[in-house]
């Protein structure tokens, strides 16, 4: 080694002035990165990370950012925030199926099974949601019943019934893939995790019976994606 | 040379503690601002990591690369070429690279599943090549090119994304779980094993990209691995519909973790 101590020194303290100097800003730059230009836990709320995506549920949509209480815009919101609008969502989901379920326009007997079925997960993932959120009297989503009745009602076909829950079985999916981005607490990823992959396999069975070909843009993704998720902003859990 | 080795240890040590604390903040925000933000442009993103060299960020970059020569020198790290390299290399690339090395697990688990992913082209490429014997119909032929394809973008997804937090990419197919199919791959000999077999590797790797989530030290990590893992419940999802006789699929309403893999299957 051919520098003398001296040199060392200076080398040694040379970089750690380049650090102090890189990091005396870091906490402002980091700031600013993550919550004025990302999906940070507030924009996860307040609608602003999703841009102008839109929820495309059956033939509705709808600029995303009407499914949240408008508080939760002001303030950063917990895991259990967003636990209780997974809530929300999945109850309405359970709802749809049912009302799908009692319309009479799904005369197949294998897909009111599934139906049934999906109602029942659904039942399940919101009870989970709940239980890790902070509101023990969450209802289901009103702003997605608001988009979803309406088309039910004027369905006429078993596949338009279909192509509904087929849209929300992808929002939910996709909401909950954007919700990981956010989540820091274990038991809230957790649960979010495990129920994420069986809406968007809900999906694909909804998908195979409407014969959406494999390589449809949102049936088969190469990668799952935030397009189209349920922005809490736009539909508040009550 | 009559410097004090101790007290230059204690100097790195206190630099790398302070650079191992502030880099995964640092590294999310990259990941926030380069994959997730499509909000700003790409000038504007630019601007943000490399801003023109006026000195505040010249300071910025240049430190970041020094001082992740620094920390990889001192730990004595595999990567001797970036250790050697970094102190002289100034660029946007390299500082970012350097920087985000801070988790050694996270390189090791993006490597890991790169190589599932890898592998699991392979199985689909074999099935492919061996279609007329395997007796594989027209439509299961083109599931099979197509989840391929999707399997390969994944692999080199997350070896990016290796190379991203400062590891290397991994190129081959998972050593352990090659050893560990190779007879069940050897024996199958009809469409349906085909499937069967598709379908269980499919299920190990979306249980294995849920289960390795909180052993990844960010939300923006664990939400790029459950975007692999989602399509992979997807293709379970159309593997069963074509199995018979069919299976229902989501069987649970929580997918489990039961048969994700487990440390010895790491790179």
């Amino acid at each position: 080694m051919e520098i003398s101590e001296r040199e060392l020194r200076a080398m040694v303290a040379g970089i750690d002035d380049q650090h102090r100097a890189a990091m005396d800003t870091f906490g402002e730059d980091s700031r600013a990165l993550i919550f004025e230009t990302g999906p940070s836990r507030r924009k996860f709320l307040a609608g602003l990370g999703l841009g102008s995506a839109a929820l495309v549920i059956g033939s509705a949509a709808m600029p995303v950012g009407r499914l949240v209480p408008r508080a939760w815009s002001q303030t950063t919101p917990s895991d259990g925030d967003i636990a209780t609008f997974a809530a929300s969502v999945e109850y309405a989901a359970v709802a749809a199926y049912q009302a799908a379920a009692k319309s009479g326009k799904i005369k197949n007997k294998a897909i009111l099974d599934a139906a049934t079925a999906f109602a029942g997960q659904h039942q399940q993932h919101g009870d989970a949601f709940k239980a890790a959120g902070t509101n023990p009297n969450v209802a289901a989503n009103k702003g997605v019943l608001d988009m979803v009745t309406p088309q039910l009602t004027a369905a006429k076909t078993e596949n338009d019934v279909v192509a509904l829950a087929y849209g929300l079985e992808n929002a939910a999916a996709a909401t909950y893939i954007f919700a990981l981005g956010v989540l820091a607490n274990e038991k809230a990823y957790n649960a979010v995790a495990s129920v994420m992959p069986v809406e968007a396999q809900h999906a694909v069975a909804l998908g195979l019976v409407l014969g959406k070909p494999l390589d449809e843009k949102g049936f088969l993704p190469s990668f799952e994606t935030k397009d189209g998720a349920l922005d809490p902003a736009k539909f508040p859990a009550a | 040379m009559d410097f004090s080795k101790d007290e230059l240890r204690r100097q790195l040590r206190d630099l790398d503690a302070e650079h191992r604390e502030v880099m995964p903040k640092w590294r999310d925000s990259v990941m926030r601002l380069l994959v997730d933000d499509k909000e700003t442009s790409t000038e504007a993103k630019a601007d943000v990591l490399l801003g023109g060299f006026n000195r505040r960020r010249f300071m910025r970059l240049s430190g970041l690369a020094a001082v992740g020569g620094a920390v990889l020198a001192a730990c004595g790290s595999d990567n001797k070429k970036s250790a050697g390299g970094a102190a002289s290399e100034t660029s946007a690339t390299t500082a970012t690279t350097a920087a985000a090395g801070g988790n050694k697990t996270d390189q090791t688990i993006a490597r890991t599943a790169a190589s599932l992913e890898i592998f699991a082209v392979a199985v689909y490429d074999k099935a492919i090549m061996n279609a007329a014997a395997l007796k594989i119909s027209d439509p299961i032929a083109k599931a099979a090119v197509l989840f391929k394809s999707q399997h390969d973008e994944h692999a080199k997804a997350f070896n990016a994304a290796a190379v991203q937090l400062g590891g290397q990419p991994y190129n081959e197919p998972n050593p352990t779980a090659a050893k560990a199919f190779e007879a069940q791959i050897a024996a199958l000999k009809t469409e349906q094993d085909v499937l069967k077999f598709a379908f269980a590797l499919e299920q190990i790797a979306a249980q294995t990209y849920q289960g390795v989530g909180m052993k990844l030290s960010t939300p923006m990590l664990r939400q790029t691995a459950m975007t692999v893992g989602g399509v992979e419940a997807r293709h379970m999802a159309i593997l069963g519909h074509f199995i018979q006789p069919p299976m229902a699929v989501p069987e649970k309403a929580f997918q489990p973790i039961e048969k994700a893999v487990d440390s010895t299957f790491y790179v």
